[in-house]
């Protein structure tokens, strides 16, 4: 299986930050959901595969070709939509796909553009400051799948987003994924739109990426335990990811292959497990 | 490049219309009062004028996180901004050209056309020369600061000087009585040499800088 994106060992110091030692892999034609809280270090891993940071360590590939050798022609592979559309706002939509025309050259699709922002009901004339958040995020869709990328970022691209132009969002993700040469890394907080579309779910707590595990095998490899205090006491230490006390009980996150098998459990979802974890983490398995 | 100068042309379309306006009333001012030849000068602080309002527009799109990741070579990116200030220069040289026939030979700056136009692509780049480093590696704001301190420093430079007086009118008196193509290839070799190594510093500063 060819890789979309390679890390080996990616370091990034920014100040007090320390992102990696990342190493992980895209296979190609998945879609990989990157998580994390806040500061996690979701963008500048985003920034640095993108090349707006260099990596102060490691080995980065895209495409299977090493970041600092990769052509400016064969950047027209990637496509890219921030959390916000960094375009003048003084272009209009017509003029954005003028300016996308002449930037992308042959690659550029016209047709494609068109038809997207016709679905999108985009007016041609209206300029990008005047465009709503979610006509921004689409325009910034329209844009990154009309010069035949095979490799799709967004970061943070769906926040504060309406849930029905989410949904959108992600049918056209999927259509996009029809051809298995696309692949898609969607760093988001939204963790149900992941939970929709992701393949993959990479988590990246405070720097340093605690897993990359294929979607369906978290279901099986977490559960959430509702447990009285002897049953916790009860429990191998390690089978216990996360803690969350309150007035009638204990939920834990917990793995399922290291606890008893009569143990009744719920199914984890992405939330729970991102969010069991990093309060462990902060030592804030509260007392509610 | 194409696609730089539309984005430019776009966010800039408007002000570059009153810059028109403003440039064609200041030509029939100078007309009116027979002082046309002064025209081509104008076009020293037109550059670092529209470059301050491009950098300043694109600082607040956050345009350069957009352009980096994309199928354009960061030295185009720099290039684009000299590419403006050369296209002012020699807009600037074609008025300077064209003043023998708009004065009517009455011009006090009159001078050949082999000194005209290496001087006049001096004077209208040498700021934006200076500027454009010092904007790609502080930033716009921080960038204009820096250059109201270099005003001071010209200054004091140009009133120490002023002591000596015979010294620099002997230096002028000098330079005056060259051969003018000597002197054409001197203002050549500067006007290149300025641009180059500005262009160059600019190019280095934004290859390593991060978004």
């Amino acid at each position: 299986m060819t890789k979309a994106i390679e890390l080996k060992g990616v370091t990034k110091k920014l100040g007090d930050f320390h992102l990696g030692p990342l190493t992980f892999s895209v296979p190609t034609g998945c879609v990989v959901g990157y998580i994390g809280e806040n500061g996690a270090g979701k963008s500048t891993t985003i920034k640095l595969i993108l090349g707006l940071m260099e990596a102060d360590s490691g080995q980065i590939k895209i495409l299977d070709k090493p970041l600092e050798k990769i052509t400016a022609e064969q950047k027209k592979d990637i496509a890219y939509v921030f959390d916000d559309l960094f375009l003048p706002g003084s272009m209009t939509v017509a003029n954005v796909q003028r300016f996308h025309g002449l930037l992308y050259g042959q690659a550029w699709q016209d047709h494609t553009f068109q038809k997207l922002i016709q679905s999108f009901n985009l007016p041609e004339k209206r300029r990008v400051k005047d465009l709503s958040r979610g006509m921004k995020m689409q325009l910034g869709l329209a844009v990154a799948l009309s010069h035949g990328a095979k490799l799709l970022l967004l970061d943070e691209a769906t926040s504060g987003l309406d849930p029905v132009i989410r949904d959108d969002v992600l049918d056209i993700l999927l259509d996009y994924l029809q051809d298995e040469s696309h692949t898609v890394f969607i760093s988001s907080h939204i963790l149900s739109d992941l939970e929709k579309i992701a393949d993959y779910i990479a988590f990246i707590h405070k720097g340093e990426l605690l897993f990359m595990e294929n979607k369906d095998s978290l279901a099986e490899e977490y559960g959430i335990a509702s447990l009285t205090e002897d049953q916790l006491q009860a429990l191998d230490p390690g089978a216990v990811v996360g803690l969350r006390k309150h007035r009638f009980g204990i939920e834990a996150l917990v793995k399922r292959n290291l606890v008893p098998a009569d143990l009744s459990l719920d199914k984890a979802s992405i939330e729970d497990i991102m969010v069991f974890t990093i309060k462990e983490d902060k030592n804030e398995s509260l007392a509610l | 490049m194409k696609a730089l100068l539309y984005k430019d042309f776009i966010a800039l379309k408007k002000v570059l219309l009153l810059m028109l306006v403003i440039l064609a009333v200041i030509a029939f001012y100078f007309y009116k009062e027979d002082q046309i030849y002064l025209l081509p000068l104008f076009f020293i602080l037109l550059p670092v004028i529209i470059l301050g309002m491009l950098f300043g527009a694109d600082s607040q799109d956050r345009l350069d996180h957009y352009l980096v990741p994309s199928p354009v070579k960061r030295s185009t990116i720099v290039l684009s901004r000299y590419v403006i200030v050369w296209f002012m220069s020699t807009l600037a040289v074609i008025l300077a050209l064209m003043m023998p026939w708009l004065t009517k030979g009455n011009n006090p700056l009159a001078l050949d056309w082999i000194l005209l136009v290496p001087g006049i692509f001096l004077m209208t780049s040498f700021i934006s020369a200076v500027q454009l480093p010092l904007m790609y590696r502080f930033g716009e704001t921080k960038a204009r600061l820096i250059f109201v301190g270099l005003y001071f420093v010209t200054f004091a430079f140009f009133s120490s000087i002023a002591s000596n007086k015979e010294w620099l009118a002997a230096k002028l008196q000098a330079g005056f009585n060259l051969d003018s193509r000597y002197l054409a290839l001197i203002l050549a070799a500067a006007a290149i040499l300025v641009n180059g190594i500005s262009y160059f510093c600019s190019r280095v500063i934004y290859e390593k800088r991060e978004f």
